[in-house]
C-alpha cells in the first residue's frame, strides 16, 4: 500500500512528532507509515483520514 | 540523512520514559542476581536470609504491574514490533534451555567457568541463565524495531 502521509503532513507543515500527538501514537509509527514499511490498521487509517479532513481512499492506495 | 527537529526527539524522549516495562525487567534481573549471590555465601548470617529472599520481591510486583499495563500503553506498531521480537527471542529462548539443560547434565551446575587472565573462576549459575533470555529478547526488538524505523 502506498500513502500521502508524508505529503499532507508537510503540506500543513506539521512534524511527526505533531501528527503523532493528534494520532496518539508514537513519531516511529508515523515514520514506519510515512516510508510504506508498515500498513496502519483500519481504525487508525480512519483516524489519519478524519485529521486530514479526507477520506481513506484518498490518502491510501493498493499497490500495484 | 534527514535531520531529525528538536520536537521529535523530545516527543521520543517523553514517550519512552513513560515505557518503564524494560527498566522493570532489568530491576527485577538485578535484584535476583544480587540475591542469589548473596544466598549463595556459605558465611551468610542466617538473619540475613530473610532480608536477601525478599529482595526482589518488590521489584518483581513494579515488573508484573508493567507487564500487565504496557500493552495498553502501546499503539498498533510497537505492538506489532514486540510480537515480532517474541516470535524470533521465543525459539531461541528454548534453544537456550535447551542448551543449558545439556551442560548441566554434562557438568551439574551452578557449572565452574575456568577465568582466563589469572582472574579468580567464576561459576555459571541462575543470574547467568536468568539474563540470555532478556537480552535475546532487547537484542530481537532492537533489529526488528531497527528494520521499521531505520533509514531508508
Amino acid at each position: 500500500m502506498t500513502n500521502r502521509v508524508q505529503e499532507l503532513r508537510l503540506a500543513r507543515r506539521w512534524t511527526q512528532a505533531r501528527l503523532a500527538e493528534e494520532l496518539d501514537v508514537s513519531r516511529q509509527t508515523i515514520y514506519a507509515i510515512e516510508s510504506g514499511r508498515f500498513d496502519p490498521s483500519l481504525p487508525l487509517a480512519f483516524l489519519i483520514a478524519r485529521c486530514f479532513g479526507l477520506r481513506i481512499e484518498e490518502i491510501f492506495t493498493p499497490e500495484g | 540523512m534527514t535531520k531529525i527537529p528538536d520536537a521529535d526527539v523530545w516527543a521520543d524522549a517523553r514517550r519512552a520514559f513513560r515505557r518503564q516495562g524494560s527498566l522493570a525487567g532489568f530491576g527485577v534481573v538485578l535484584c535476583f542476581a544480587v540475591a542469589m549471590r548473596q544466598l549463595g555465601q556459605a558465611d551468610l548470617d542466617p538473619s540475613m536470609r530473610w532480608l536477601w529472599l525478599l529482595l526482589p520481591v518488590p521489584a518483581l510486583a513494579w515488573a508484573v504491574w508493567e507487564a500487565t499495563a504496557q500493552p495498553r500503553r502501546r499503539d498498533e506498531f510497537e505492538r506489532m514490533v514486540s510480537a515480532r521480537a517474541s516470535e524470533i527471542s521465543w525459539p531461541l529462548t528454548i534453544v537456550w534451555i535447551g542448551f543449558v539443560a545439556l551442560l548441566a547434565t554434562a557438568y551439574g551446575f551452578p557449572m565452574p567457568i575456568p577465568a582466563p587472565f589469572g582472574l579468580p573462576p567464576d561459576n555459571f549459575g541462575w543470574p547467568e541463565v536468568l539474563v540470555v533470555p532478556l537480552l535475546i529478547h532487547l537484542a530481537a526488538f532492537t533489529i526488528v524495531y531497527k528494520r521499521y524505523t531505520g533509514p531508508r
